[in-house]
């Protein structure tokens, strides 16, 4: 993984997590690095590394168990749930982006169907 | 916790360094001191190593946890490595003999070298492994990184994190923010002998999107024009 310096690691850090969840990457049951190791791997404070943990956790996307460590959520139900709230957040919030630009729902979705090769 | 909270006036005898700096130091961070040339970073590690006569109040960390690793320090020449670390091991409480044999081993110096031999940065390395060897709360390190090459500091890194737990901190001075700012949670910038300001480094990359080095060039260009 590249860390960007210029944005913040905690975010980056989750999200570079939560779409290895999301692609089928990191199976559900799958355990994840230790806090030190991911620490090691990335070269991050350690204290970054458990705070974006705990963030997974709180989600409900990763689990803790108290003496092997973070796993990844069992159910796959739960996992697709919180992916699609994700990216319909993430759709929330660019859309209210270009709301500022006064575009229509139809000139959107055009501008969409050109960039996934759509005639 | 904090370990440290005080406001600091400190003058060499012809120099006024800091004038009622307010400074507080979180327990479990990693800090990363930066600010410009004869800014008064080195003394401020010198206040807290309690090298200056100067009685810093200290919390949960008492005087024989701190680890200090001064910016010009010399060993003797004649000395080989291992003799040094066996005389560190001999005469300090809290030394690891083996976390300082494990990372030679990685940094690739050989134990029976003796001490003239080594390159400046071999030196500095060394410097740094016996700083690090020794199980501290507070680890003041100076300037880690001038002659050292990038493989090495890849090892250097890792070897905070290794000794990284939420009751140790570390403050490290340097002018090469880049190395070291994605390890840090927080960096102290001193501004000038009157300010200085502690800020979260992810707040820094989130809220004006700039990396800490970025952001200390325009703050500081800012402070020179005032």
């Amino acid at each position: 993984m590249k860390i960007d310096p210029n944005k913040s690691i905690f975010i980056q850090l989750a999200d570079y997590i939560r779409f290895d969840i999301y692609s089928g990457k990191r199976k559900p049951n799958s355990r994840l690095e230790s806090i030190r190791d991911m620490a090691i791997i990335l070269e991050v404070n350690p204290n970054t590394i458990k705070r974006v943990y705990q963030v997974l956790e709180e989600e409900g996307l990763i689990y803790c168990h108290s003496t092997l460590g973070y796993f990844v959520c069992p159910s796959e139900e739960v996992i697709q749930k919180n992916k699609q709230k994700y990216i319909s957040d993430r759709l929330k919030e660019f859309l209210t982006l270009l709301n500022n630009c006064n575009i229509t729902k139809a000139e959107i979705t055009k501008i969409i169907g050109e960039l996934y090769g759509d005639n | 916790m904090e370990i440290i909270k005080d406001t600091i006036t400190f003058m060499y005898p012809n120099k006024l360094v800091f004038e009622n700096v307010e400074i507080k130091i979180n327990q479990g961070e990693i800090y990363l001191l930066i600010g410009r040339n004869g800014c008064g970073k080195s003394t401020l590690l010198r206040l807290l190593a309690k090298i200056e006569p100067y009685q810093f109040k200290l919390h949960l960390v008492n005087e024989k946890e701190i680890s200090y690793m001064p910016s010009d320090l010399v060993y003797y020449s004649y000395m080989k490595i291992i003799d040094l670390l066996k005389f560190y091991d001999d005469t300090h409480h809290n030394f690891s003999l083996d976390f300082a044999l494990k990372y030679l081993d990685e940094f690739k110096l050989n134990p029976k070298q003796k001490i003239k031999k080594l390159s400046m940065g071999e030196q500095k390395i060394l410097n740094y492994l016996i700083c690090l060897s020794k199980n501290a709360k507070l680890y003041l390190i100076d300037e880690p990184f001038p002659y050292v090459d990038l493989l090495n500091d890849e090892i250097f890194r890792n070897m905070i994190i290794n000794r990284y737990d939420e009751t140790k901190t570390f403050i490290i001075a340097t002018h090469q923010i880049n190395e070291f700012e994605k390890l840090a949670s927080y960096c102290l910038l001193i501004k000038d002998y009157k300010t200085i300001e502690c800020l979260s480094t992810d707040e820094i990359r989130s809220t004006v999107s700039l990396s800490v080095e970025d952001y200390f060039k325009e703050v500081m260009r800012y402070v020179k024009d005032d």
